[in-house]
């Protein structure tokens, strides 16, 4: 009996063992995730270099950036556009009051400076490519650079006073960070400081970029769209030799054409016109949905904001331009009658248009006319001019009256692309608001609130930065 | 064997010997023998011999040995008095379960907190938890969502961690289990639903809820939060004992005081009023009314529209409770079978909770040293629900924002959804979507098995392999129809999520007992424990469908996404615990546990944690026997380091995140910075409690605990410019201290009448000790030295009655105020969520067979802030959208001078809606009528005459009566811990009938 307990014993001790071993193995608490990769592994072939490019251009069609707000809310701050009633998105900017928590001021911020960090990662990568794909991912960085140019450009006319604000550009700008540093907390740059990082960043990337996109749509940055947005920063700057030595370099590339007006129209709900130098793709499959620009202005959307009459006004008769207002007879009194059609899809897939040919036009012709090439200038206006109204006269004015000419048509022409309240402030203006639903309708220069206040949350974290005035 | 050699003159001592056996016939060693009212005494040997002189005067014999009854005896003329003791039902051999095991409750040194299988039966709730709430002192359980199957927030003596998990660790049979809310489409932000609804509450036969760290300390870095374990009930030797219960209720809302929406009269008049307000002349205002509101005549009734949206989504729900189960064995199987059915209509439209589940618990003893135990569970339940907080589409939101001049159906009959094209809200209904034109399903299926081997050799030694299979699968579907509310731009659109979660656990232990010399108890218990823990998810979304009819991906047209993920973490550990008592009057505890996981990073992979306890029965000392008037006393004591590691799965390594696409291309960028530091959050835990017993009818206990979490996770800001929000590291420190204290005291105990009275109260204080920098938090502010959940809110000072403006405090001190909330700046208002105490009392009462059962719960210094109140009663600001009656009647009008809210505007700009005020900060103290049963147990005469062996019938409420200390508080007082409360659906009172029959 007591053998047979033994050897039961022996086996239960076996058992014992056995049941141990299970799942000691080092190997058992080692894992990795799914979904994300670790950051030392993630940049290390060219495809990576692509899907890391790809997401800092998905970053840019963001709600808070090119997505909606970045277009958005200075246009609510100028004088094309007053609220409806039932506003609620951006409202306290365009009445002025908003304060230094502001959400949205947060998000914008925060979303720009993500972009910075995955742009600079891509920039600073450090990998050994074979020599068959260095051209393509040369490519990859040259957009990098551009892109970065480009965020910087954005949140120092957003978050900072304009470039002419002081001279020698020498008031508060942002800061300017070009390495990864979890530790950092940079105080702001100067105007100047910043804008010489873009055209820095810009011009590198003219050197790494080619005449072709890389994917075949303007959806990518391709040399003459980092031209084109360069040619912008340079009139930011008064720099107007540059700034019509870079749009002629656009121009005459011939790789695009402007729409003609028969056209005019459907160009505005298709994608991809053949005056487009760069737009932000907005798919069927990935786009802001009832987040986008569009529905900010439809009436099947949010339809918070209409176009003011101050610049309804402006358009002749038989202009086809008009064709972007829509009448909707349930505006009443200050409110009617038009809504913006400019960005008709109710599922939010129209692409966002950041430059195009038209704008080169006009910046060359505002370049020109500042230096005195008149004739050059007049006839950059009459072909924007005549191409929305061919009935329209040529322009004959002079001096300071076409200098009005050329920014009245850029005025017409660009309206609701996010670009009306940077042209007012470049000429040091008031904004005047006479078809006015606010309660406030005139924001005389020089104001402190024509700017996004540096976030609340950022002024907590970071000692170093300094607010912006008047928040 | 004392002597006792006495000189008697007048009397004559004598000596009496004798034995003292229990009631199986063994020796009682060390019984206490003596004689009563005096100090002469001695102690059985370990025969149970004793030999005692007993002084003449003495006449009684009293003997006593713990957990048996004591008995006293006339001496008379005897000089042999032998005694067979019984155990003492009360408290002896009460075997409370503690991890990994069971102990004896007086040897317990840690703190338990036991609930048992009657307060558990039949509650007409979907899952246990809510069960907890004011029967276990330093318990903390508040169903978030009051919708049926919704989770529940557990907090055992505060909260331990900032920014990874508070919730204890859920133990079924041993088994680590996953609990809370894994859903991913219809979650809430995790807060309806609940993995643990898949147990049905009448398989328990007790909760035993561990808070300290001798009891936890064994569960290492999983046991800082506490622990719960669950029993599930188990056969036992007998003729098979079979039960039907079944219950039937009805259910509503609990508060007393909910908001009403405005009628046609008052909203007209306030969208009037809204205009000119502003300056816009009155028969302008009256002009936009007609011409903005297209149905002003309900195009079916033709009668003037006046909606009542609340109304409308709100009905009496019923709830249905059946319950077969079959219990019983022999010597070698015995066996637990259960099969119930429980369903549970929300008080709100198209919300409700479904459940079946079979249980089968069986024991079989091959031989006299080897059992093995199965228990297996399966739980199929289903959940029909509604989204919460400030989504267009929450019933409980739009209730009174949808104004009342919307019809609820269109000319055709459908549910209307033409408002899309006149009022804000994208034309949700919330009729239409709650009765069948949307859909919000989930079904979740559970099958849980524990199998187990016992094998007892070499006398003193217990091996046990124990292996349980977890599977959870989960299944959501939402469809939102083609034409109104939100897939009315898309055609409608379809999200389905497939979730399954699969865990294993092999846990080995291995148990020896000794007793040496009959006085040294010593246990020593080792084990190994491993766990895998996989989820795999999969999802996809589809728009344009070409009718109403179809709601299945398949029949979509456009905008497919589909996405899947993985995720896994591992688990294995080492531990023992050696359990020591001296004679059962003096005990130690020690344990030690280390631990290592996937989810910790490299740096830091393992961990050690441990705990001492000590524990001494005051009571079976010499110098207290003679207290007639104390039964027992233990005091206790206990210290320990715990650790939380629910921190996510991969939170230290540096990650690039995908799913950034652009164009049709796929892009990934930096999503979190690498800490390979980054691990598990420590505790230390100190307790020390007495439990007592006194005067034959008051027992308690009364506890101090003091919980120190460190190394706590944080998220600490950093600066934007570094491309991230935070970088998460272990940095902080918080306290958690106070008191507990329960008391039951038996007023009355005879054969017809008893009556019973229980109570329960926690102290609790919370403090961050070390943060690295205060931030505020939405509604409230982290600051060191302060209570982890401050609120930190703009003080407001109600409304100007010469002109309606809102007015605020400048500042903390409240001495001046301000129309304009720029000139004001957030303060603290030394107000929490944190309750100051808490607790529950219950009166039991019985007479011949009626029973009556009350518990109440109460709670005292917890405040909640109205997360939604700024746009319920948001003063215009959003137009046209309307409002309470509750901010119509207070609202300021000119020549109002009590007015609580300002001017109604539409667009107003004076802000008086700011977030975060104390305008929507209300103090939430209250006590509720939380259980009421009045039962009555029928007698043989009746049980012999329907062939039953027991039957029972009871009307059974929940959450009868809530009294609240803020006068017209209108949400229920009951949120979530951290008081923010977010328009899902408040606490639910039922009144049901009951009947329980026996077999």
């Amino acid at each position: 009996m007591s053998k047979m307990k033994k050897r039961n014993s022996y086996k239960y001790l076996v058992a014992l063992l056995a049941f141990i071993t299970i799942g000691c193995s080092e190997d058992f608490l080692e894992l990795s995730p799914n979904q994300s990769v670790a950051d030392f592994d993630a940049l290390t072939t060219l495809d990576d270099f692509k899907s890391s490019i790809t997401a800092a251009y998905s970053g840019m069609s963001d709600a808070d950036y090119y997505g909606r707000y970045f277009l958005l809310v200075p246009d609510v701050m100028s004088d094309d556009v007053k609220q409806h009633p039932s506003a609620n998105r951006a409202k306290d900017y365009a009445e002025y009051i908003a304060i230094v928590g502001d959400g949205i001021a947060e998000e914008m911020w925060q979303e720009m400076w993500e972009e910075v960090n995955a742009l600079n990662a891509i920039i600073n990568a450090e990998v050994d490519l074979p020599t068959a794909v260095q051209g393509e991912a040369d490519h990859i960085v040259g957009e990098a650079y551009a892109m970065r140019g480009q965020v910087y450009f954005d949140m120092v006319r957003i978050f900072a006073q304009h470039y002419t604000f002081t001279p020698g550009a020498s008031h508060l700008g942002v800061p300017i960070v070009l390495e990864f540093d979890q530790f950092s907390e940079p105080s702001r740059n100067t105007v100047a400081e910043v804008y010489a990082q873009v055209i820095s960043d810009m011009n590198q990337a003219l050197t790494l970029i080619t005449d072709d996109t890389r994917t075949g749509s303007t959806s990518t940055l391709s040399r003459n769209a980092v031209r084109a947005l360069l040619s912008r920063v340079y009139l930011y700057m008064e720099d107007w030799a540059n700034a019509a030595a870079m749009a002629d370099a656009v121009i005459n590339s011939g790789s695009y054409t402007l729409v003609s007006n028969a056209n005019y129209m459907s160009a505005w709900t298709a994608d991809y016109s053949s005056e487009s130098i760069f737009e932000i793709a907005m798919t069927e499959n990935d786009n802001r949905g009832s987040d986008a620009l569009g529905g900010m202005y439809i009436v099947t959307g949010y339809g918070d904001y209409l176009p003011a009459d101050d610049v309804v006004s402006l358009y002749a008769a038989d202009d086809a331009r008009l064709g972007w207002f829509v009448d909707d007879p349930i505006l009443s009194g200050d409110y009617a009658p038009f809504r913006v059609g400019k960005y008709p899809s109710i599922t939010g897939e129209n692409n966002t248009k950041v430059i195009r040919l038209s704008e080169v036009h006009l910046i060359r012709a505002e370049a020109n006319a500042q230096l005195g090439n008149t004739a050059s200038a007049q006839a950059d206006v009459d072909l924007i001019r005549q191409r929305a109204q061919p009935s329209a006269t040529a322009v004959t004015a002079t001096g300071q009256a076409l200098i009005d000419e050329v920014l009245l048509e850029r005025r017409k022409e660009l309206a609701f692309e996010g670009q009306r309240l940077w042209d007012l402030m470049r000429y040091k203006q008031d904004i005047v608001r006479t078809n006015c639903t606010a309660p406030i309708c005139t924001i005389s220069y020089p104001n402190d609130r024509v700017i996004l206040p540096i976030p609340e949350a950022e002024l907590d974290a970071n000692p170093n930065i300094e607010p912006n005035p008047g928040y | 064997m004392s002597a006792l050699v006495s000189v008697g003159l007048l009397a004559q001592n004598r000596t009496v010997t004798g034995r003292v056996i229990d009631e199986t016939g063994e020796p009682l060693p060390q019984a206490s023998v003596f004689v009563k009212g005096t100090t002469t005494g001695t102690s059985t040997d370990l025969d149970g011999r004793y030999s005692l002189n007993v002084p003449a005067s003495g006449e009684t014999l009293v003997f006593r040995f713990l957990g048996y009854t004591t008995v006293e005896e006339q001496i008379g003329n005897r000089t042999v008095i032998n005694l067979t003791m019984q155990p003492d039902v009360q408290s002896a051999g009460e075997v409370v379960v503690v991890g990994y095991g069971t102990q004896k409750a007086e040897a317990v040194t840690g703190s338990v907190g036991v609930l048992s299988a009657e307060k558990l039966q039949q509650v007409p709730m979907a899952s246990f938890e809510q069960s907890l709430q004011g029967n276990i002192a330093g318990l903390q359980a508040t169903s978030i969502d009051g919708t049926p199957g919704g989770n529940t927030q557990v907090r055992i003596r505060g909260i331990g961690s900032i920014t990874a998990s508070s919730e204890p660790l859920y133990v079924i049979d041993g088994i680590p289990v996953q609990a809370g809310d894994l859903t991913q489409l219809n979650s809430n932000g995790n807060r309806s639903g609940n993995v643990m609804a898949s147990i049905n509450p009448n398989d328990i036969e007790t909760v035993t809820v561990l808070k300290d760290a001798a009891s936890t300390a064994i569960y290492g870095s999983r046991g800082a939060n506490g622990v719960i374990l669950i029993t599930t009930k188990s056969g036992n030797k007998g003729a098979p004992k079979i039960t039907l219960n079944t219950l039937v209720g009805f259910n509503s809302v609990a508060s007393g005081n909910i908001l009403q929406p405005l009628n046609r009269e008052q909203y007209t008049q306030l969208f009037v009023e809204g205009y000119t307000n502003s300056g816009v002349d009155l028969a302008d205002a009256q002009g936009r009314l007609t011409s903005r509101f297209q149905q002003l005549t309900d195009p079916l009734t033709g009668q003037p529209t006046d909606t009542n949206w609340l109304d409308a989504v709100t009905r009496t729900g019923m709830t249905q409770s059946y319950n077969l189960s079959a219990r019983g064995g022999t010597d070698r199987l015995t066996y637990f079978f259960s099969g119930a059915y429980f369903d549970q209509e929300s008080h709100i439209i198209g919300s409700d909770f479904e459940r079946l589940s079979g249980r089968v618990n069986l024991t079989f003893k091959a031989n006299d040293n080897i059992t093995f135990t199965n228990n297996l569970n399966v739980s199929s339940f289903d959940q029909n629900g509604m989204v919460d907080g400030s989504a267009w589409a929450n019933p409980l939101y739009n209730a009174y924002l949808l104004s009342p001049l919307i019809p609820i159906r269109d000319g055709q009959g459908r549910f209307n959804g033409e408002h899309q094209n006149y009022f804000p809200m994208g034309g949700n209904n919330p009729v239409g979507a709650l009765s069948g034109d949307d859909l919000r399903l989930t079904q979740q299926m559970r099958i849980t098995d524990n199998f187990a081997m016992n094998v007892k050799f070499a006398n003193d030694f217990t091996f046990r392999t124990q292996w349980n299979f977890d599977v959870i699968q989960i299944n959501e579907s939402q469809y939102k129809n083609r034409r109104y509310g939100d897939g009315r731009n898309s055609g409608g659109y379809a999200q389905v999520s497939t979730l399954q979660d699969r865990n294993l656990v092999g846990t080995q232990t291995l148990q020896y007992d000794k007793t040496l010399n009959e006085i040294h108890n010593v246990s020593v218990l080792v084990g190994y424990e491993a766990q895998q823990s996989r989820r795999n998810a999969t999802s996809g979304y589809g728009e344009e469908f070409p009718n109403d009819k179809l709601r299945t991906l398949a029949s979509t047209a456009a905008a497919f996404a589909a996405s899947a993920t993985e995720t896994e973490y591992t688990f294995a550990s080492a531990f023992s615990r050696v359990n020591y008592d001296y004679n059962g009057k003096y005990f130690a505890s020690a344990s030690i546990r280390r631990d290592g996981s996937s989810r910790f990073g490299r740096d830091n992979r393992y961990g050690t944690f441990y705990s001492v306890g000590a524990g001494w029965t005051i009571s079976e000392e010499n110098f207290m026997e003679d207290l007639g008037w104390l039964q027992y006393a233990k005091l206790r004591t206990s210290y320990g380091i715990t650790g939380n590691a629910a921190i996510g799965n991969f939170p230290s390594i540096g990650l690039y995140g995908y799913g950034r696409d652009y164009d049709g291309q796929p892009g990934g960028e930096p999503t979190q910075i690498g800490n390979p530091a980054l691990t598990w959050e420590s505790q230390s835990n100190f307790n020390v409690g007495l439990d007592f017993e006194m005067f034959d009818r008051l027992s308690g206990t009364v506890e101090y605990f003091e919980r120190v979490s460190d190394d706590l996770i944080l998220d600490v800001p950093i600066s934007f410019t570094t491309g991230f929000e935070d970088l998460t590291q272990n940095f902080g420190e918080m306290t958690n201290k106070g008191w507990e204290f329960s008391l039951n005291y038996q007023v009355m105990q005879t054969n017809d009448f008893t009556l019973d009275l229980g109570f329960n109260i926690t102290t609790l204080e919370n403090s961050l000790t070390r943060l690295n920098e205060a931030y505020t938090d939405g509604t409230k502010r982290r600051e060191e030295g302060r209570d982890f959940q401050s609120y930190f809110l703009f003080g407001w000072a109600g409304v100007d009655q010469t002109n309606g403006d809102p007015l605020w405090y400048t500042d903390a001190t409240e001495t001046e105020v301000t129309n304009n909330i720029s000139d004001a700046e957030r303060y603290f208002q030394d107000k929490s969520a944190t309750p100051d105490f808490f607790g529950g009392f219950n009166i039991n009462a019985s007479y011949k067979g009626f029973s009556l059962s009350t518990q109440f719960t109460f709670s005292q210094g917890n405040h909640i802030y109205d997360a939604q109140g700024r746009f319920i009663h948001g003063d215009g600001r959003l137009t046209p959208r309307s409002t309470t009656t509750w901010a119509f009647e207070n609202r300021w009008v000119p020549g109002k001078t009590d007015a609580l809210l300002p001017m109604h505007q539409w667009g107003d700009r004076k802000g008086g809606q700011t977030a975060n005020s104390t305008r929507y900060l209300h103090d939430a103290s209250f006590v509720r009528l939380r259980n009421l049963t009045v039962a009555y147990d029928f007698k043989d005469d009746v049980l012999s005459f329907l062939q039953v062996s027991s039957l029972r019938a009871y009307i059974r409420g929940t959450n009868l009566l809530t009294f609240t200390k803020e006068d017209d508080l209108f949400l229920d007082p009951e949120q979530a811990i951290n008081g923010v409360a977010n328009a899902l659906t408040p606490a639910i009172k039922t009144f049901s009938l009951g009947i329980d029959v026996g077999f």
